[in-house]
């Protein structure tokens, strides 16, 4: 009987974690073999360690309006009108981690929420190879979630932040991006009382839904210090983006024929340099917490796509158990006005509604509170007053009601960890 | 006699004995391995970054760090005078370590007598407990808070 490769018969979604498990394996091969071969046999630990983890979120959201619905991630489908919703603030994980040795381990991680666009709603966001290279180096080889900014790969632990949800106007530039293949290298190195990390990262992905087919291929570098109460940190990611999209491959078609003078500005179908930057930094200590980031991106020159400028800023003072916290959050679009070069009024409408789609400007003034009832379980309730700006319609499904400047989100939310 | 005074007087007693290098005070809590650890000391940094789950360098590198569950208030005594934070905002800060394999948190034990288990198993393992109850077990102490 003719055996069928099991990756054929899988979903997409299937296969990727298919190919994760893979080449976790073959990473798990391959650096046995080096390290065996560079540093000698592992030291075994006594007897192998499994340690079980996990984290969930239990939460509902409403807004105002239920024409102009509130999205978080204004490309995914997950909309929040004036019934209470769970689509954005419930999730779940579990992590295994396998100890080999003192010096290696696999760890992986499922988590379960609502998919972006489409697919299944459980995902294996971890599936990597640890090795402990030196004392203060680490590298992993496998699924990896990048941290392009301070609390990207661990944004569904929304136990270990203080709102609800990290601020949209950062966490959201990075669309539906989830998780990588890759390597990752985090290198420690003491100051004084301080810290200073390295962390040096490739990856790939490709992502495939209903609407688009994209592409990427990306390095970064990040540099951060921390001590007992301050982190800073820096991030800058560069790579390449390939889209394949109906949608504006028919937009740039019709540039070709009515405005091929400046139809070459708008190609997107490969694009270099795409990637972000971040600015980061954080102050905790028993009583006060001040958080902010500032982070852009960057969309490889193509007139088609605009770029993006965030920040936040969140203070929070504890009382006890309890945090009250207010925070202040940003967002502008660039790049997306008419472009005046186009006469033909066809291309230019179309254009300019495409443009304009993707304006996401908007701030979002935040009023929280923090409970603790246990070590490892809080609840949280926060207040988002949330308006588009600069004429746009912001993350919310179409602009606002007439003569309506903003939007009012309201969530509550459980976290824990185990 | 009460139960607390043959307490205090067996604390005394306790701290009498050679071998017992630190003084007892009220409140005070020590971070301690078993004597069959290689080590005289640690310094604050070094506690400081075993608990902010780093690993140590050259031959302090196989140590591992332990939390003590109970009593509740040495553990907060050791946060709030190590790294001036909670309890709750450790479990914080290690939820992140751990679910973007960052760091090596300290493994949680219910009380003295667990850790003590734990210490004559492994000799690289340090716990922070009150002093007391440290003397009293005559555990080599590495740090005191």
């Amino acid at each position: 009987m003719r055996r069928i490769p099991a990756e054929k018969v899988m979903c997409p979604e299937g296969r990727r974690v298919w190919r994760a498990l893979r080449w976790g394996a073959y990473a798990c091969r391959c650096m046995v073999g080096v390290s065996t071969l560079v540093i000698g046999l592992p030291t075994l630990a006594e007897q192998p360690v499994w340690q079980f983890n996990g984290f969930a979120s239990v939460g509902v959201a409403r807004s105002s309006f239920d024409d102009a619905r509130y999205r978080y991630v204004p490309t995914a489908d997950a909309e929040i009108g004036t019934a209470l919703s769970p689509r954005i603030d419930s999730l779940a994980g579990v992590q295994l981690r396998y100890e080999h040795s003192d010096t290696l381990h696999f760890t992986a991680q499922l988590l379960a929420r609502e998919a972006p666009v489409e697919g299944a709603p459980l995902i294996v966001n971890w599936a990597y190879l640890g090795w402990q290279a030196s004392d203060r180096t680490e590298i992993k080889l496998g699924r990896i979630m990048l941290p392009f900014f301070m609390f990207s790969d661990t944004r569904h632990v929304r136990y270990a932040q203080p709102w609800v949800r990290p601020p949209a106007e950062v966490y959201s530039l990075v669309g539906n991006n989830e998780n990588h293949e890759g390597a990752y290298l985090r290198n420690l190195m003491p100051v004084g009382a301080w810290t200073s990390v390295t962390e040096l990262f490739v990856g790939t992905r490709d992502d495939r839904n209903r609407n688009t087919a994209i592409s990427t291929v990306v390095y970064g570098l990040a540099l951060s210090a921390y001590d007992t109460h301050w982190t800073v940190r820096m991030m800058w990611l560069d790579g390449t983006t390939k889209i394949d999209s109906p949608l504006l491959g028919s937009v740039l078609t019709m540039l070709q024929q009515r405005a091929p003078d400046v139809a070459a500005d708008y190609a997107f179908e490969k694009l270099e340099h795409t990637g972000y930057h971040t600015l980061g930094v954080r102050y905790e200590d028993d009583l006060w917490l001040l958080l902010g980031e500032v982070a852009g991106t960057r969309t490889g020159g193509s007139r088609m796509l605009g770029e993006d400028l965030g920040a936040y800023l969140t203070v929070g003072r504890r009382f006890g158990a309890w945090q009250p916290y207010l925070g202040y959050a940003w967002r502008r679009s660039n790049g997306l006005d008419p472009d005046a070069r186009i006469t033909d009024p066809v291309a230019a409408r179309t254009t300019a509604q495409l443009l304009a789609a993707q304006n996401y400007s908007q701030d979002t003034a935040t009023l929280g509170l923090r409970w603790d009832l246990a070590l490892n379980f809080a609840l949280k309730a926060q207040f988002d007053r949330v308006t588009p700006r600069d004429g746009a319609r912001g993350s919310f499904t179409q602009a606002l009601p007439v003569g309506r400047r903003y939007s009012d989100v309201l969530s509550v939310a459980a976290n824990l960890i185990f | 006699m009460s139960r607390s005074a043959r307490h205090a007087l067996l604390c005394l007693f306790m701290l009498c004995l050679p071998g017992v290098a630190f003084a007892v005070e009220a409140g005070e809590v020590v971070v301690v391995a078993g004597h069959a650890n290689a080590f005289s000391g640690l310094s604050r940094e070094e506690v400081t970054r075993l608990y902010l789950g780093e690993r140590l360098e050259g031959s302090k590198a196989s140590l591992r760090a332990l939390e003590l569950d109970v009593p509740p208030w040495a553990r907060e005594a050791f946060y709030a005078r190590l790294l001036g934070r909670s309890p709750v905002q450790m479990r914080a800060l290690w939820a992140r370590l751990v679910f973007s394999g960052k760091g090596r948190p300290p493994r949680i034990v219910g009380d003295v007598d667990a850790a003590l288990r734990e210490l004559d198993n492994d000799p690289n393992t340090v716990v922070f407990m009150p002093a007391e109850s440290a003397a009293m077990a005559r555990l080599k102490p590495l740090f005191a808070l």
